[in-house]
C-alpha cells in the first residue's frame, strides 16, 4: 500500500518535472527570440562592431580556412540581429504579397534596347506596372537584371515553379546586404556590388563590397554542376572560379573583424541607389537638397526600428506604415503645427514653419507640399531624368550618354491617388504583347529576337544607348511574325508612346487607346528646393499666367517610332483639369491687379462715406450735448 | 439734371440687384446645393461680377447715403416705441422706413469686410491662419449682407409700389 503511494508521489513528481522543464524550455525559446542586438540600451555612443565573419552555414572564417569562403550577412549580422524581422522592412519586403504597397513608388524599369522594350516592372502591385513574372521575368534573371541596385533577398524561394535555368547552387542566393547601408567606411564599395552581380556571384558580392575583402574569378564561367564548397579541378585553365581574399590587417589576433557600423547611414551609401542627374546638368553644377545642404542626412527623417519599416515621408503613410513616426516625420509633420496634438510636435530637426502669406488655402487640399517645393522649377517642357536605379547610376560601365534608356522626363505635375497633383517622374512604357480580353501580356524581348529580331535588328543605329530608329513599316512586319506564333494567346499588338499599336484587317498598323499603353508616374519628393525657390513666391502667375507650365507645359509623348518623334501632351491633362477652364482661369489673372484696384477704391468710397455720416452723427450728438448744457445753464 | 440722376440711381440699383443674385447664387450656391466650396467656373463668375458689385456698392452709397440717415423724426418714432404710447397720440414716421436705413446702413457697414476680406486675401499679408480668417470673414460677412440686403430690396419694392 506504501509502496503504491510512493509510486503516485513519485508519477506526481515526474509529471511535475516535466512540466516544469517544458515550461522552462518554451519560455528558454521565447526568450531567444530577441537577439542582443535587437534591443537598443540607449545609449547614443555608437556600438563598435569587433566581430566574427561567418560563412553561408554559420560557420566561423579563419584565414587560413580551405576553401576560403566569403561571409556571409544572413549569418554574420543575424548572429545579433534578427534577419527575418529585418527582412520584413519596406527596402526587403518588396515580394511579399502580404505587405500593402502604400503610394506608388519608382518600379524597375526593363529596357531591351534591340526590341525597343521599356517596360516598368515592379513586385509591388502598383498601377501601372507589371509583375515580373508577367513580363517574363523569372527571379533568377530579375536578380541578373536588377540584382547591382536590388536591396531584397531573392534566391530559389521566390521561384512559383522550379526554373531549371537558375544556377543558385553555383551563384549563391542574393542575402540583404546590410552593409550596404550600415557600414560607413568610405572603402566600401557598392559598384563592386554590381560587378560581381554581373559575374553571377551572387554569395561572394557582399564580401567584395565590404572594403576589407575582394573577390574574383566568375560563378557566371563555372559549369552547372560547380560546387564552390568543393570545387573540382576545371578542365579549362581559363576559367577563373569566384575565391575571395581577406585583407589579414583588418582581422585581430582572436579573427575578429572591426566593421565600422553606423546606425546614422551616410547619405552616399542612400546616393548609391537614390541619386539623380538630370540630363543636360552637371553634377558640380546641380543643386542638392536643401534639408540635406542645411545639414541633415536621409536617415534624420528616414527612420526605422529593428523592423526596418522605414519613414516613406509622404502624407497618409501613417495609414500603411506600422512605424510610429510615420505621420509625424513628413513635411506637415515636421514644418506644421498639428493643432490636435496636446504637446507641440512641430519644428523637429530645426524645421521652420512657414507662413504661406498670400496663399489661399485650397492649394493646400489640392496640392501635395512637392507640388511647390520638390523637383526642378518646371519649364514650358519637361526634362529627361536619370536614375540609379534605372541606369544604374554609381556603377561601373554605366551609360553616361544623355540619351541613355529608359527615358525618364520629368516633373509632370500629375493627380495622384490621394487626389493631390504632385510632380512626378514618369516613363512611357513601351513593349510588344498580345492582346486578348482586353488584357494586354507582354512578350518577353527574348521571344521577340526569336521571332523577329533580325527585322527590328535593322533600325539599331544612332546614338549609343537610345532607342532604335522604328519605322511603321518594321512594326508591321514584327506584328506579322508575332501573329504568325501562339495566335491562340492573343493578338500581337505593340505599345508606345501612349497608343496601342496593331494590324488592321487590311494588314496596315493603326493605334488605340488602352490603359496598358498610358504612362507609368511616381512622385517626385526630392530634391526639394529653397523656400525662395517655391512655386508661387514671386507671384501667383508663377502657375496662372496663360503660358505657365504648371498647367500649360509640354509633357513629352517618348517613342521609339519615327512617325511619333516630337509629340506632346499638355500638363493639364495629367492633371485632370480641363485645358480650357485652365486657361480662362489663368486668363482670369491678367485682370487680378484691376480687380484689386477696384475693390481698395470701392472700399475707401464705401469707408469714406460710412466716415462722413458716423462724423455726422457725432456732430449732432454733440449738438444735443451742447444743447442740453445750455439749458442747464439757463436754469441756473 | 435731375432725371439723369435718377436714371443712374435706377441703373446702378439694377445692377447691383443683378449683381447681388449673381453672386449669391455663385457663393452660396456650390455649398447649398453640391455641398463643395466655391471653385472652377462658379468661382470664375463670382469674382467677374464682384468688381461689378463693388462699384455698385460705393455708387449706390454715395447717391443715397443723404436719403438713408437717420433724423429727428427716426429719433422720435425709436423713443415712442421705447416708452408708453398714449392712445390719443399721432403716429410719427413710419417702421418700415428705419428698418430701411438701417438695412442701408448694414449693407455699407458690412460692404468693408466682405470687399477688403477678399481682397487682401490677394496681397502677400496673411499666413494660412490669417488666410482662414479672412475666409471665414468673407463667407459671414456676405451671409449677413445677404439678409441685409434681402430686407432693404424688399421694403423698396413695398415702398414702390405704395407709390
Amino acid at each position: 500500500m506504501a509502496c503504491k503511494k510512493w509510486i503516485a508521489y513519485a508519477s506526481f513528481g515526474l509529471i511535475f518535472a516535466a512540466v516544469l522543464h517544458c515550461s522552462t524550455v518554451t519560455a528558454a525559446a521565447q526568450g531567444s527570440d530577441i537577439l542582443p542586438g535587437d534591443e537598443s540600451d540607449g545609449s547614443r555612443s555608437n556600438f563598435v562592431h569587433r566581430i566574427d565573419l561567418l560563412d553561408e552555414e554559420g560557420e566561423k572564417i579563419y584565414l587560413d580556412d580551405d576553401p576560403l569562403l566569403p561571409f556571409s550577412v544572413r549569418q554574420t549580422c543575424g548572429a545579433c540581429h534578427s534577419y527575418d524581422k529585418i527582412a520584413k522592412g519596406w527596402h526587403f519586403n518588396a515580394s511579399d504579397k502580404e505587405i500593402t504597397p502604400g503610394r506608388v513608388g519608382q518600379a524597375w524599369i526593363y529596357v531591351d534596347r534591340p526590341t525597343a522594350t521599356q517596360l516598368p516592372v515592379s513586385f509591388r502591385p502598383w498601377p501601372g506596372t507589371f509583375g515580373p513574372e508577367q513580363a517574363g521575368l523569372t527571379p533568377w534573371k530579375f536578380a541578373q537584371l536588377f540584382g547591382r541596385q536590388m536591396s531584397y533577398p531573392i534566391g530559389e524561394k521566390n521561384e512559383p515553379e522550379p526554373d531549371f535555368d537558375a544556377r543558385w547552387m553555383v551563384s549563391g542566393e542574393i542575402e540583404i546586404n546590410c552593409l550596404a547601408c550600415h557600414d560607413a567606411r568610405r572603402a566600401h564599395n557598392q559598384a563592386e556590388w554590381a560587378v560581381q552581380m554581373a559575374k553571377q556571384n551572387f554569395r561572394w558580392a557582399a564580401a567584395a563590397a565590404s572594403g576589407f575583402a575582394s573577390a574574383g574569378g566568375s560563378a557566371k564561367d563555372m559549369p552547372d554542376m560547380y560546387d564552390p564548397f568543393m570545387p573540382p579541378v576545371l578542365d579549362d585553365t581559363k576559367l577563373i572560379p569566384p575565391s575571395v581574399w581577406y585583407d589579414h590587417d583588418r582581422f585581430d589576433e582572436k579573427g575578429r573583424v572591426f566593421v565600422d557600423i553606423a546606425t546614422k547611414i551616410p547619405i552616399e551609401r542612400c546616393y548609391f541607389c537614390h541619386s539623380n542627374k538630370d540630363v543636360g546638368t552637371e553634377k558640380w553644377a546641380s543643386a542638392e537638397d536643401v534639408h540635406l545642404a542645411a545639414g541633415l542626412v536621409c536617415v534624420d527623417c528616414h527612420r526605422n526600428g529593428l523592423d526596418h519599416a522605414i519613414t516613406r515621408g509622404y502624407e497618409g503613410a501613417e495609414a500603411v506604415s506600422p512605424n510610429p513616426l510615420a505621420k509625424v516625420l513628413s513635411c506637415e509633420g515636421c514644418h506644421l503645427p498639428d493643432v490636435s496634438s496636446s504637446a507641440p510636435a512641430s519644428g523637429l530637426l530645426g524645421a521652420p514653419e512657414p507662413t504661406h502669406a498670400g496663399i489661399p488655402t485650397v492649394h493646400f487640399d489640392r496640392l501635395t507640399c512637392t507640388a511647390c517645393h520638390s523637383g526642378p522649377w518646371p519649364k514650358q517642357k519637361t526634362i529627361r531624368t536619370k536614375t540609379a536605379r534605372a541606369h544604374g547610376l554609381g556603377t561601373y560601365n554605366s551609360n553616361k550618354s544623355d540619351d541613355a534608356l529608359p527615358h525618364i522626363v520629368y516633373p509632370v505635375y500629375m493627380r495622384g491617388a490621394d487626389g493631390k497633383i504632385a510632380p512626378h517622374k514618369m516613363v512611357w512604357p513601351a513593349f510588344w504583347g498580345r492582346l486578348k480580353d482586353g488584357n494586354i501580356t507582354p512578350v518577353g524581348p527574348e521571344a521577340v529576337k526569336l521571332v523577329a529580331g533580325k527585322v527590328i535588328s535593322e533600325s539599331l543605329n544612332g546614338s549609343f544607348g537610345n532607342w532604335p530608329s522604328l519605322t511603321d513599316e518594321q512594326v508591321v512586319k514584327v506584328l506579322t511574325l508575332l501573329s504568325s506564333e501562339n495566335s491562340d494567346k492573343g493578338r500581337a499588338v505593340y505599345i508606345c508612346g501612349g497608343k496601342l499599336h496593331r494590324l488592321s484587317e487590311a494588314g496596315r498598323l493603326v493605334d488605340a487607346e488602352h490603359h496598358a499603353a498610358g504612362p507609368f508616374g511616381w512622385p517626385v519628393a526630392h530634391d526639394v528646393r529653397p523656400a525662395a525657390q517655391s512655386l508661387g513666391v514671386r507671384r501667383c502667375e508663377d502657375c496662372h499666367a496663360t503660358d505657365a507650365p504648371f498647367f500649360f507645359g509640354e509633357v513629352e509623348i517618348d517613342s521609339p517610332l519615327k512617325s511619333q518623334a516630337g509629340r506632346a501632351k499638355m500638363m493639364a491633362d495629367f492633371e485632370g483639369i480641363d485645358a480650357v477652364y485652365a486657361k480662362a482661369f489663368a486668363f482670369s489673372f491678367v485682370f487680378r491687379p484691376w480687380l484689386k484696384l477696384v475693390t481698395i477704391a470701392c472700399s475707401a468710397v464705401v469707408a469714406a462715406v460710412l466716415l462722413l455720416y458716423a462724423l455726422k452723427a457725432l456732430a449732432c450728438l454733440a449738438k444735443v450735448f451742447a444743447r442740453q448744457d445750455n439749458e442747464t445753464n439757463q436754469e441756473y | 439734371m435731375i432725371s439723369i440722376i435718377d436714371t443712374l440711381k435706377k441703373l446702378a440699383g439694377a445692377l447691383w440687384l443683378i449683381c447681388f443674385v449673381v453672386l449669391s447664387a455663385t457663393g452660396f450656391g456650390p455649398w447649398l446645393i453640391l455641398q463643395k466650396r466655391l471653385a472652377g467656373y462658379w468661382l470664375m463668375v463670382h469674382a467677374t461680377f464682384a468688381p461689378v458689385f463693388a462699384l455698385c456698392t460705393a455708387a449706390l452709397a454715395v447717391m443715397y447715403a443723404q436719403n438713408r440717415r437717420f433724423d429727428k423724426s427716426d429719433g422720435i418714432f425709436l423713443s415712442r416705441i421705447f416708452r408708453r404710447r398714449n392712445p390719443d397720440e399721432t403716429p410719427v414716421g413710419n417702421g418700415s422706413v428705419i428698418v430701411m436705413k438701417v438695412s442701408f446702413w448694414l449693407i455699407c457697414i458690412l460692404a468693408l469686410p466682405l470687399f477688403l476680406s477678399s481682397v487682401l486675401s490677394m496681397f502677400p499679408l496673411f499666413g494660412t491662419a490669417g488666410q482662414k480668417f479672412l475666409f471665414q470673414l468673407h463667407r459671414y460677412s456676405a451671409l449677413l449682407l445677404a439678409l441685409a440686403a434681402i430686407v432693404h430690396t424688399c421694403l423698396v419694392i413695398k415702398t414702390q409700389a405704395a407709390k
